[in-house]
């Protein structure tokens, strides 16, 4: 089996990032796990990506409300449309996200590569549970590696086109921010997805459960 | 032990009590007369948000407790993986009903209680044709059916396909902050796609009638201010059986009368029930009586 990367992308990763390299080292010897360090150029996180055929594995532990205030901030996005920018241009490549409360913000800002993407998501509770942590990583890797072997089974290898337009980007995303929902495609995305991606919560919606679980918590149920 | 093995024995344990209770009872051998008019298909999914795996037995747990209202029951699902069969053929091992997966498209469970592979078939795309004529005959094709869909097993129909055939989507949740969100967010998601979808919530917890009150009202309160949607609940238990030990009595304490009667019947018809009435015939025609 052709050797990939596992790569971790993230702002507050720590706790999952042991944790995911034992996994991925236990049950997939074939696959190694590196984290994307933050110093990398875009044009070195696109050669991996394209040359590499890699398997992104990106963790977000931060909430939703706290990434909608990181995502603006100038090295997480660049970072972060880079990858996005490599995506749209590998064929092989799938991207994992795990984490708490993926945010509109975020979702939207992958629009046009949401067909490599699966999402799952953990809250703070689970995360700590290392159990529940091993289960998702091993079910979303499986499913991500099924696809990853799938293509390299049945694909030939494209050649990428040389990535000499990130100027386009950043309007192309603003337009893609603003889509409609009826954009998203259920026919190609699985239940899972679909419902993450559908069910997606506005500020005020995601505000409404903040105070629901403040509740409950006082319910002490 | 893993806590999806441990997880997965539970539930074995949970539908062993359950089946040799309902046996030694008559209570699933003997159809009950139902309590409400059941002469129309219901087209009913159980999900279990973050529990993929156990829609499954959530679906083959509570459809075969419900068969007993209905003449018959299916359990329906498409290319079934090994594993699937497993899990089943595991869950009524012990029980009085031996049952192997042959690979056939039908296959008895128990009594009227039958596991339908629909692998082979095909569904037609949704349209947008309102025919009243075509509404009547899904009340004549299987009058008194009750049709389980597992949605994790069932993708290969199409998401669209499948959200807009359901009648009623029932959510397995635990009182918690995030399950309670995610069953929101699947609530959200199916709305886009069928308008007139049921949503009923069974809270996977020991909890007082005072505590389900409770959390219901303060879940519906937020699903009323952004959506509009039936929802309702139909009670509390727990399908941990370490617990309180769950058995037949549990779930039958459930108030399942509010997933019998219907709060959209006398809606005017949408895009939904044609797709549906497409679903029920090509399913109809997949059934070979017994």
């Amino acid at each position: 089996m052709k050797i990939q990367f596992v790569k971790s992308l993230g702002t507050d990763v720590e706790q999952l990032k042991p944790i995911a390299k034992s996994v991925i080292e236990e049950i997939y010897p074939n696959y190694t796990f590196q984290d994307i360090p933050s110093w990398l150029s875009k044009e070195e996180i696109t050669w991996i990506l394209q040359k590499e055929g890699s398997l992104i594995f990106v963790c977000l532990w931060k909430p939703a409300y706290e990434l909608d205030v990181l995502l603006p901030l100038l090295e997480f996005k660049v970072k972060w449309q880079h990858l996005v920018i490599g995506l749209e241009q590998s064929n092989e490549t799938r991207l994992v996200i795990v984490g708490e409360r993926i945010s509109a913000g975020l979702i939207q800002t992958c629009s046009s590569i949401e067909d490599k993407i699966e999402i799952f998501e953990l809250t703070l509770s689970q995360k700590e549970d290392r159990v529940l942590v091993e289960e998702c990583l091993k079910k979303n890797l499986d499913s991500a590696l099924e696809q990853d072997i799938h293509n390299q089974n049945t694909q030939e290898y494209e050649e990428v086109a040389p990535l000499n337009q990130p100027v386009e980007r950043e309007s192309q995303q603003h337009e893609n921010v603003s889509a409609d929902e009826s954009s998203i495609k259920a026919s190609d995305i699985s239940l899972t997805s679909f419902f993450y991606k559908m069910g997606r919560l506005t500020e005020s919606e995601l505000a409404s459960f903040m105070e629901l679980e403040s509740d409950l918590h006082q319910m002490n149920l | 032990m893993s806590e999806p093995q441990k997880s997965k024995n539970e539930l074995k344990q949970v539908v062993d009590v359950f089946l040799s209770k309902a046996s030694s009872s008559g209570e699933v051998s003997q159809k009950k007369e139902p309590t409400k008019s059941l002469n129309k298909s219901q087209l009913v999914s159980f999900v279990s948000p973050f529990r993929e795996e156990e829609t499954l037995i959530f679906n083959l747990l509570f459809s075969s407790f419900l068969s007993q209202y209905y003449e018959q029951t299916y359990f329906v699902t498409s290319q079934p993986l090994s594993r699937d069969i497993e899990m089943v053929e595991s869950l009524f091992k012990n029980s009085e009903y031996d049952w192997v997966y042959r690979n056939e498209k039908k296959q008895k469970l128990i009594n009227n209680f039958y596991w339908l592979d629909i692998s082979e078939e095909t569904y037609p795309e949704g349209s947008h044709e309102i025919d009243n004529q075509k509404k009547q005959m899904h009340s004549m094709a299987m009058p008194g059916s009750l049709i389980a869909l597992d949605p994790f097993r069932n993708e290969n129909m199409g998401i669209e396909q499948l959200i807009k055939v359901l009648d009623k989507l029932v959510l397995v949740v635990q009182p918690l902050a995030y399950e309670l969100e995610s069953a929101y967010k699947i609530i959200k998601s199916c709305q886009y796609v069928n308008q007139e979808l049921e949503v009923f919530i069974i809270f996977d917890a020991v909890m007082t009638d005072d505590d389900v009150e409770k959390v219901f009202s303060r879940f519906s309160e937020i699903v009323s201010q952004y959506l509009v949607v039936s929802l309702r609940c139909i009670g509390a238990v727990s399908t941990k059986m370490e617990k309180i030990g769950i058995s037949s009595n549990a779930i039958s304490k459930l108030n399942w009368d509010v997933l019998f009667k219907s709060q959209v019947a006398k809606q005017k018809i949408k895009v939904g029930s044609l797709d549906q009435i497409r679903f029920l015939n090509k399913l109809e025609s997949t059934f070979v009586k017994v």
